[in-house]
């Protein structure tokens, strides 16, 4: 706990020191699938905040148009699991894999209470295709899918440490996660919850599931 | 005309039982009920919707009549649809009855009172209350709109055979801690959403339902865990599991019964004289009915 809030501090630091790293910005620029480049220095070693930025926006909100997904407000439990996952390979992800690959544990710590304490998105949630709306508060209990929102909160805002949010999440990244539990090349999560959910899920519902929780508009196609 | 077909429906079951049913709904399909979408536009459908809001979210809509954190639909699944979670739409259907409980026939509203008393750990609305009034309209615009298939009873919640070693605490805790507590949390108190919202309803503490209600009987609550617990994987736990889940999270203390008399001996004497109750036993070193109740 004690550890906590001297990286609070720590985090503010290397958001500032950030502000000055125009390099890690450019990154994304350049090319499309850059070589991710973990910048040493800095009291941890591997990690920097400004190589997330690059992909993740300075104040982490994610890319829309990219399908990166925001990281403000997601809970560090499960942020830490997510970093863990994607250097273990079992969450399969090739530019965050070899991203997360190259942090420690303590570097993932830092990276995940830095991002947990930033104010999470809150979009207001349109719905724009009843059967989205439908499964989202009411679920489909024929099939056992229980309301989306009843383990990731009302209008997709999370709970607690293990149900991250979904609100304002990019369409595209929502999408891509829910084919990935299906798929098997993402985890199923604790008690395997979501990925057994995700099983039930037609393409279609995901679609419109995908577009409902990103808080887009129909009309721009998943842009917010 | 879907009013027609329920209607229809509800006949063979009163008449014909066991006819192949005529609009081809496969023998074992679950009754279909409707949405919220056909809750009708009118002055009934007002009512309708008044009694879906307090079903929903008992606390907000019926505060004066609630005493912890809970809501019908926590334990009522699908807004009282489920079948499997004693849905509202069956017991509808089910009175007047007679109930071992009071001893006497018991109405659908008076029913609906005993839900605030023990459930809701509050108080019970007088008949004619307009919070009785909308969840009755609730329920009946439910059944009356449902195409019911005769062939299922889908009342309450079903039984679930007894275990084969009696119930144990400790095994509870193991199952506990391996498939509820994720959501429950590690001391039964839930989880609230990050906006707020209760998410994970509290399983015992002083925020829970009382001594006096239904999931405070082992076998009530063994069936219900095993058939809708862990949320979404209704069905996975072995009925040993049920049980010995069932122990533990009745076994711990939760808002006193009522009915209580001012002592926990006569108390359980009167109403908790049943191997399905935990009242006034040890458990865990702590005599169950005699309070403090943590604050969860
Ligand atoms: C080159 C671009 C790029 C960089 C740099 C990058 N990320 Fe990512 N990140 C992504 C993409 C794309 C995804 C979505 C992966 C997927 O679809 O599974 C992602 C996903 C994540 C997730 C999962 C989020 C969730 O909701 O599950 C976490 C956590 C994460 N990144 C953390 C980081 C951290 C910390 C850094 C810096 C050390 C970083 N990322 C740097 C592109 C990047
Ligand atoms: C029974 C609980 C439960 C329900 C219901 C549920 N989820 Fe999940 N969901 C989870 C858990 C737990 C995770 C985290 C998985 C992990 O840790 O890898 C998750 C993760 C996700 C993710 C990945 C988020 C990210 O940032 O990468 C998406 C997308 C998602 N859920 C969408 C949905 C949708 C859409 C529905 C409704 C059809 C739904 N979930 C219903 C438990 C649930
Ligand atoms: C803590 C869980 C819980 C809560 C909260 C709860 N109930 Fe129940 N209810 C049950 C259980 C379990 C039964 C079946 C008990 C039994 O068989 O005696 C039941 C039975 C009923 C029945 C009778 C069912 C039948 O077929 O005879 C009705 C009607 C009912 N509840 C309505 C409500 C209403 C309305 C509320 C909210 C004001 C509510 N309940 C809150 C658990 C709950
Ligand atoms: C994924 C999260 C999750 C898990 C895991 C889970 N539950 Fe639940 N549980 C819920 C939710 C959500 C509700 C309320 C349902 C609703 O409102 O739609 C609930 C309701 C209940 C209820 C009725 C309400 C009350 O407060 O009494 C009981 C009893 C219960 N759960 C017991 C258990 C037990 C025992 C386990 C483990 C075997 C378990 N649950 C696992 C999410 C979960």
């Amino acid at each position: 706990m004690m550890n906590k809030t001297k990286y609070v501090e720590r985090g503010k630091a290397s958001l500032k020191a950030l502000l000055f790293l125009p390099l890690a910005l450019g990154v994304h620029a350049e090319s499309p699938h850059p070589q991710p480049r973990i910048p040493t220095g800095g009291e941890s070693g591997g990690f920097n905040l400004a190589t997330c930025a690059g992909c993740h926006g300075i104040e982490g909100d994610g890319n829309a148009a990219e399908g990166t997904p925001s990281l403000r407000g997601l809970p560090s439990t499960y942020l830490k699991e997510q970093l863990h996952a994607f250097a273990s390979g079992e969450r399969q992800n090739p530019v965050m894999s070899s991203i997360a690959q190259a942090l420690s544990t303590e570097d993932i710590t830092l990276a995940a209470s830095h991002y947990a304490q930033l104010r999470p998105l809150s979009r207001p949630l349109e719905a724009q295709d009843e059967s989205a709306n439908d499964l989202a508060i009411h679920g489909r209990w024929s099939e056992n899918i229980p309301p989306c929102d009843d383990c990731h909160g009302p209008e997709g805002k999370g709970v607690g440490e293990n149900f991250p949010a979904l609100n304002g999440q990019p369409a595209l990244y929502l999408e891509n996660q829910l084919q990935a539990f299906k798929k098997g090349s993402r985890p199923s999560g604790p008690l395997k919850l979501m990925g057994n959910i995700a099983n039930k899920l037609s393409d279609t519902d995901i679609r419109t599931l995908s577009l409902y929780y990103s808080g887009s508009s129909p009309m721009t196609g998943g842009q917010p | 005309m879907k009013h027609l077909m329920a209607l229809v429906l509800l006949m063979t079951s009163l008449t014909t039982l066991g006819n192949d049913l005529s609009d081809g709904v496969p023998e074992e399909s679950p009754s279909v009920l409707p949405a919220d979408r056909d809750i009708p536009k009118d002055e009934f459908g007002k009512m309708v919707r008044q009694g879906q809001l307090i079903f929903s979210d008992t606390g907000q809509f019926a505060r004066a009549y609630v005493g912890n954190d809970l809501s019908c639909r926590n334990c009522h699944l699908d807004q009282g649809r489920k079948a499997g979670s004693a849905p509202l739409w069956a017991a509808f259907l089910s009175y007047p009855a007679y109930r071992a409980k009071n001893h006497r026939v018991n109405t659908f509203a008076e029913r609906l009172q005993e839900c605030f008393r023990y459930s809701m750990n509050g108080k019970a609305p007088p008949l004619g209350d307009p919070t009785l009034v909308a969840l009755e309209s609730y329920a009946y615009w439910m059944e009356k709109n449902a195409k019911i298939n005769p062939r299922l009873t889908e009342r309450g919640v079903p039984q679930l055979q007894k275990p084969s070693s009696p119930p144990s605490y400790e095994r509870g805790k193991i199952v506990y801690a391996n498939n509820c507590e994720l959501c429950h949390g590690a001391n039964g108190q839930g989880k609230r959403a990050n906006d707020g919202h209760l998410a994970f309803p509290p399983l015992w503490g002083n925020r829970s339902f009382n001594w006096g209600a239904g999931m405070a009987q082992l076998d009530k609550a063994a069936a219900y865990i095993k058939t809708n617990m862990p949320l979404s994987l209704g069905g996975s736990l072995s009925n040993q599991d049920a049980w010995d889940v069932a122990y533990f999270v009745d076994g711990h203390d939760r808002p006193q019964d009522p009915r209580y008399t001012g002592s926990v001996d006569e108390t359980r004497a009167l109403f908790h004289h049943t191997r399905n109750s935990l009242y006034g036993h040890l458990v865990a070193g702590h005599v169950l009915g005699s309070g403090p109740v943590s604050q969860n």
